[in-house]
């Protein structure tokens, strides 16, 4: 199990910590180990099955999906994944019960220090009601659960739940999304200068902090629709004397002038929002962006680039993780929602970015410097060999 | 507002997967159960070692080779 290295981490006993290991080990097993077997009994079983009772095989997820449900392992698999998945939550529930008022304490500490950048939070803010409504991918009370006055609980569960989730592989701080593609952009676009750049549904501010990093000269910005996220998200960035500028916003409907910012980024936020919404989003991108602006959303790759089984085993979330918009999101043509907002075919990208803290620097800015690479059956999922899945263009 | 305890429990409930659920909840359970008995394991080891229980007094209660196996079940631990 990852420690979070910040001040905002939380107190936990022994026997806390020994829990948050074994659910992150558990979570590994799954996901490694058992994701393996459930495709070795797909391909010795299932799709042979499926093979002598129509003739032909599967032609995309859902025929997959269908062909394997009735499977034992896979029953054992998705019931274990969901185990762990909550559990993920759970483990973090105690520790964080107990820490709240010491994190109100630390967080009105923080934000006494030295201001390094903002918080701007709307009285009577409407979150939209496809997060207020569901607690997505099973964590309780989901980004905008409010317990409190100044409540910042809601960051820290999905922070420390993170570590707990990630076993290991999104980096230290639990950036390595944004670390991997701020570099990787920094690379491979060496006249990009951005002087504004903007992160939506950046929830903690986990990967906003990644483009600080790489071009410490632009002034970066943060929005997202939750409240308690976002404090958490301040008062984090306080703690690492990281200078970025938090605002509440939906991203669809942005309160920035046009023409206003020179990269619009988004990562793991697309897949949560209803096929309208992304429209919309999308639009409201191009309209921020200056001229010659770059947009580019991390995501989950579409499913139009997987084979059946890998549409299937992505979409696993969709069905069983309160993931309602995942599968709807990974059907579009990624290309064809930003020419309807206005972006020039012609100007479409799409990249799969190493992973930096699993590859390291070598491989990693060796790709900056390769032709764009997609279709890779190690897109976004966490296991062996990270590559992270993003489109986007250029305006 | 004053301060309430976090909500814990996911709106809808969970996905079962098993044509009795109850296959699906004896799973969680003793998953759960096995989480415990691992958090077990981890506070044994860290005591023994806090302990610094020689090799003889160990072996004399036959706790030798356990000692030796929760050893690296303390390892990881921060």
């Amino acid at each position: 199990m990852l420690e979070l290295k910040h001040e905002l981490k939380l107190d936990k006993s022994r026997d806390e910590k020994a829990r948050m290991n074994f659910v992150s080990g558990l979570r590994a097993h799954v996901l490694n180990d058992m994701a393996t077997g459930m495709r070795a009994v797909y391909d010795a079983d299932v799709e042979p099955a499926f093979r002598r009772a129509t003739g032909r095989a599967p032609t995309n997820g859902p025929e997959v999906h269908k062909s394997i449900k009735a499977n034992e392992y896979f029953k054992f698999y998705s019931s274990l994944r969901v185990t762990a998945q909550d559990m993920v939550w759970q483990s973090v529930f105690p520790p964080l019960e107990r820490n709240r008022p010491q994190l109100k304490d630390k967080a009105a500490r923080l934000a006494r220090r030295k201001k390094f950048g903002s918080l701007q939070l709307k009285e009577g803010f409407e979150v939209p009601r496809y997060v207020s409504a569901i607690d997505v991918h099973l964590m309780a009370g989901n980004y905008d659960g409010e317990y409190e006055a100044e409540d910042l609980a809601a960051g820290a569960l999905y922070d420390n739940g993170l570590a707990v989730f990630s076993f290991g592989l999104m980096g230290q701080n639990l950036d390595d999304i944004g670390q991997s593609i701020a570099g990787f952009i920094r690379l491979k676009f060496p006249n990009l200068k951005p002087k504004k750049i903007l992160d939506l549904g950046c929830t903690i501010g986990h990967n906003t902090g990644s483009w600080k990093d790489q071009f410490p000269e632009a002034e970066v910005h943060g929005i997202d629709v939750a409240a308690p996220c976002l404090r958490y998200a301040h008062a984090r960035a306080q703690a690492q004397g990281r200078e970025i500028h938090f605002h509440q916003m939906n991203a669809e409907q942005l309160d920035f002038p046009d023409a206003s910012f020179d990269v619009v980024f988004s990562s793991m936020f697309l897949h949560e929002v209803p096929k309208k919404g992304i429209e919309k989003i999308i639009a409201e991108a191009y309209r921020v962006l200056k001229p010659g602006g770059l947009m580019l959303h991390m995501e989950l790759p579409p499913n139009g680039q997987l084979s059946p089984y890998e549409a299937f085993y992505l979409d696993w979330d969709s069905a069983y993780n309160n993931e309602p918009f995942y599968k709807p999101f990974r059907d579009l043509d990624p290309q064809a929602v930003c020419a309807r907002a206005g972006f020039k075919p012609k100007n479409f990208l799409q990249f799969v970015i190493p992973s930096v803290g699993w590859y390291g620097e070598k491989v990693w800015s060796e790709a900056a410097t390769r032709p764009p690479e997609v279709d890779s059956d190690k897109t976004g999922r966490l296991t062996d060999g990270i590559m992270w899945y993003c489109f986007g263009a250029w305006k | 507002m004053s301060r309430e305890p976090m909500r814990r429990t996911i709106r809808g409930g969970r996905p079962y997967f098993f044509a009795d659920p109850a296959i699906d909840k004896i799973l969680n359970m003793v998953v759960v159960l096995g989480s415990e008995v691992w958090t077990l394991r981890e506070r044994l080891a860290a005591r023994l070692t806090a302990l610094e229980v020689d090799a003889l007094l160990l072996s004399d209660y036959g706790y030798g080779l356990l000692a030796d196996e929760l050893g690296e079940v303390a390892a990881p631990l921060v």
